[in-house]
């Protein structure tokens, strides 16, 4: 074995022994020095050491909500108008108006627990019956006292869920006393009800193979050598596939993705043939009901919970058409392994987080694929491919993971193609021409980027009819394209006297956002042209510099959190390493300023087109700002913007293996954080 | 490399018979695809209120004239409430004529059995030549059944603006609970098959087979 081979070796066996006795002596510390012990108090009035008050309050919704459920009431009202079907309210009893003002009365319990002595509680748990009418809305927040003094001054609450027995919060502190005070919209009956506190020692396996996983691979990462100058592909592959399947794994069935709910339906519904069966546990899945986990015990009880309710034969059954639509086609990836994993007859849990690596694993081997072939800027394919959010988003059910790859490789092809002397073949202009539009399926704007086909140079083409009959189909995809977000040809409607107020494309939006109307908001920008121009510059300086180099497009994990503020200048810093700096060994090949300047103009018009379309769907008509526009849509237009820092004059003083290794290891710090702190804590502990 | 140089030297040989096949067969499916279209049912509540609900026995010598717009699209068939009173009418049909709006053309006859229909079913009645079936129509219903047996169709005290019930030629205080069917013809894969049409279209002329050799 070679000295660096027995170096590796040793370093390894370091990591695994290191992590084990951490995992012994620092995280369960406090488990050894204090005991196992379990104490269970029971709320009904028979406990002693028990206090409970009653009160009741009333308390005004914030405006938003309020303004919610009125759309909602006046929503529900016309449709009943439209059937003809007399309107009864659906408003909530604890719901009030009074002058205008909606208010919502909330019953509360506040239930004082003295200890016999001070304990150290590592869990809380609040065991009640279950019961789905009762307990849908409410939560415990819980304060903990050792002589007299409050312990925690930041707020610990959990949201019980009807659907378990029990509810778990982790405290990790000493204390003679707690005081939990309970929100719901009925008055508290502590028949059956019991809190119980408890300390252990609990061997946390995920935090274990998470730590000792991660350092292996940086491990990989620094021991690595010749891997970045000849296959960059596989280095990338490792790290996606390592932390995307963290990711799956802890995550779990948690839905901590943007609209995931809506994802996860249409990826299931496409995992189907006409035929769909839900099982309860995908029905929750899909309504958004579904119990959440936020500890390890919690986990246990929601994986429970969810395999004595997958049951086929109590489905809900439903029909759909075997066509694939096109804004389905973005979840195959995720709808096969969700199959995959029915055919294999494996518990929902697992079939869910099966689904999500399908995504995971199409997204890899995509951008390995671009990795590559791409001629120069391998570096900037990896680098953006594994920043948390992008991994994140691969790692959940959503199409982005779909249009970033395919655009990714559509881009590298038309780059090849540019730097390449040699004529375009039939299939290379083929494939670029398909990834476009691939990459369009589930998001229409992205297919300007396929105009970037037309300024091809002309040497790339046998003759001039060649040129223009592609430049010309090229043109005509696009516009067929954009076509289909109004009404995709031959597509099957459904009448507008069908579906009353919600078809007319006048009233077309966002329904989440109350006043919004696309044609009122495109008869506005057409009388006001220069003051929309105004708003929509103004709209993109102020974020082009968050939305490129800092932590919105890649270090936001969604609901499981965003890394802090201070993280910006690490991913600004990779970022300019990659786009700015290059290597000795490093391929000289760059962008042409004239084409640098074609990309601009073209990821600039994106912008426009991306901000534009938000304000039409969800912004209200006339608003003096434009709402809705995630830093992770710039996403794909990323990779060209990185090539217009590319030059040969900048360049790395030492090894390039260090310049990869810097990039990768601090790509991998980044992951390791946020899903450390952000999932793995917040979580699974 | 060599199964490369082969794969690519196959492809850049044969690149124009291959787009032009592609070409061939995206237009052949759009055409094909155009001349049978998948149909889909669009079933529209037009009036469904249960206010003031009741019913009306087409006794021998009743008929019921319901006179109603399509809204602007042809209406391939309607459903409405048959109740039987009780009885088995095995013997008995529905009977449902559509004229246009003169009255003067019969644009579709069709003859429900009533003994597989159940009490209170809101059965569908499909209309012949439904495509002619559009603007306002009169379609009218009455019951052949022996002496004595009689169906009869629900309906409530909803009147609409655009459609009327007739009893016997009068009109009538109440208006037919009914929901109206259309066909919609779509085709699903037109635009997959124009979108590749366009790809293999624009890729057709980059390159033949001799020229492409000859560069190799």
């Amino acid at each position: 074995m070679s000295r660096k081979g027995k170096i590796g070796c040793i370093a390894a066996v370091g990591i695994v022994l290191l992590v084990l006795l951490a995992e012994v002596f620092v995280f369960n510390a406090n488990g050894r020095r204090y005991g196992s012990y379990q104490e269970v108090f029971r709320l009904d009035g028979s406990d002693s050491r028990v206090e409970i008050h009653l009160q009741e309050f009333t308390s005004e919704l914030d405006e938003q909500t309020a303004e919610d459920l009125r759309y909602q009431e006046e929503m529900n009202r016309l449709y009943y108008e439209l059937l003809g079907a007399e309107y009864e309210s659906t408003l909530e009893d604890t719901l009030t108006v009074i002058d205008g003002k909606t208010y919502k009365t909330v019953q509360q319990a506040v239930i004082h627990i003295r200890l016999d002595e001070s304990r150290y509680i590592r869990q809380l748990q609040f065991t009640y019956p279950v019961d789905e009418s009762r307990y849908a809305n409410y939560g415990v927040e819980a304060k903990f006292y050792r002589d007299g003094e409050l312990l925690n001054d930041y707020l610990m609450y959990d949201t019980i869920n009807s659907r378990l027995d029990t509810g778990y919060m982790n405290v990790n502190l000493e204390a003679d006393e707690i005081e939990l005070e309970t929100y719901g919209d009925f008055g508290f009956d502590g028949t059956g009800v019991t809190v119980g506190i408890e300390n252990r020692v609990q061997f946390n396996w995920y935090r274990v193979i998470f730590l000792i996983g991660s350092g292996l691979l940086l491990l990989f990462l620094l021991l690595a050598k010749e891997l970045y100058m000849r296959r960059l592909e596989v280095v990338f592959a490792v790290v996606s596939l390592w932390f995307g399947c963290s990711m799956v794994v802890l995550v779990g069935c948690n839905q901590s993705g943007w609209d995931e709910h809506i994802h996860f339906l249409k990826a299931y519904e496409a995992s189907f043939g006409s035929t769909i069966e839900t099982p309860e546990a995908a029905m929750g899945m899909r309504g958004k009901y579904s119990p959440g986990f936020e500890s390890l015990t919690e986990r246990e009880a929601v994986t429970e919970y969810l395999r004595e309710n997958d049951d086929l034969e109590k489905a809900d059954i439903s029909y759909q058409s075997r066509f694939i639509g096109y804004s389905t086609r973005a979840y195959l990836p995720q709808a096969l392994f969700l199959l995959l994993g029915r055919m294999l007859k494996l518990p929902f849990d697992l079939q869910y987080m099966l689904g999500k690596l399908g995504n995971l694993l199409f997204y890899t081997v995509m951008l390995a694929l671009a990795i590559r072939l791409a001629k120069t800027g391998k570096k900037f394919l990896a680098v953006l491919g594994l920043m948390p959010t992008p991994l994140f988003l691969a790692s959940e059910y959503t199409y982005d993971a779909f249009i970033t790859a395919f655009l990714f490789l559509g881009f590298i092809l038309w780059l090849n193609e540019l730097l390449s002397e040699e004529k375009m073949t039939w299939y290379s202009g083929f494939l670029m021409m398909a990834c476009f539009v691939a990459g369009s399926w589930s998001k229409q704007i992205y297919i300007f980027m396929i105009l970037l086909l037309c300024f091809l140079p002309a040497r790339k083409f046998r003759d001039k009819k060649s040129m223009l009959l592609f430049k010309g189909m090229t043109v005509a995809v696009m516009l067929l394209i954009l076509y289909s977000i109004f009404s995709a040809p031959g597509a099957a409607k459904n009448l507008a006297i069908s579906v009353g107020v919600d078809y007319d494309f006048s009233t077309a939006g966002d329904r989440r956002v109350q006043g919004v109307s696309m044609m009122g908001q495109i008869q506005y920008i057409l009388a006001n042209p220069l003051s929309y121009a105004v708003l929509l510059l103004k709209s993109i300086a102020k974020t082009a510099l968050k939305y490129t180099f800092g932590r919105y497009p890649w270090l936001d994990l969604a609901y499981c959190g965003i890394l802090p503020g201070a993280f910006s200048a690490v991913t600004a810093a990779i970022l300019l390493l990659a786009g700015l700096v290059r290597t000795g060994e490093e391929s000289a090949l760059t962008v042409k300023p004239l084409y640098k300047g074609l990309l601009a103009f073209m990821i600039f018009g994106v912008v426009c087109v991306i901000w534009t379309s938000l304000y039409g769907t969800y912004s209200v008509v006339g608003a003096s700002a434009i709402d809705g526009v995630q830093a992770r849509y710039y996403i794909p237009l990323m990779l060209p913007f990185l090539y217009l820092f590319g030059n040969n004059r900048l360049r790395f003083r030492w090894s390039s293996e260090w310049y990869y290794r810097i990039l990768f290891v601090g790509i991998s710090l980044l992951n390791i954080y946020g899903i450390y702190e952000n999932i793995l804590k917040t979580t699974m502990l | 490399m060599d199964k490369k140089k082969k794969i690519t030297g196959f492809l850049n040989r044969y690149g124009r018979w291959i787009t032009g096949l592609g070409v061939l067969l995206c237009a052949a499916g759009l055409v094909l695809g155009y001349m049978k279209p998948k149909q889909k049912l669009e079933t529209v509540a037009v009036n469904m209120s249960e206010e003031g609900e009741a019913d009306v026995a087409l006794e021998e010598g009743t008929i019921l004239d319901y006179v109603c717009s399509t809204k602007g699209y042809p209406m391939a068939g309607i459903q409405v409430g048959i109740l039987k009173y009780g009885q088995e009418l095995t013997d008995s049909a529905l009977l449902c004529r559509v004229y246009d709006e003169s009255g003067e053309s019969l644009l579709s006859e069709t003859l429900v059995a009533l003994k597989d229909v159940d009490e209170g079913q809101y059965v569908y009645i499909p209309f012949e030549n439904y495509k002619q079936c559009s603007g306002t129509i009169r379609v009218e219903f009455s019951c052949s059944a022996p002496e004595g047996a009689a169906c009869g169709l629900a309906v409530n005290t909803v009147l609409l603006s655009d459609a009327s019930t007739l009893v016997n030629g009068k009109e009538a205080a109440f208006g037919l609970k009914a929901y109206y069917v259309y066909k919609l013809d779509y085709y699903p894969l037109m635009f997959d098959l124009l979108t590749m049409l366009m790809l293999f279209l624009g890729v057709f002329l980059l390159g033949s087979g001799k020229e492409r050799a000859a560069d190799e």
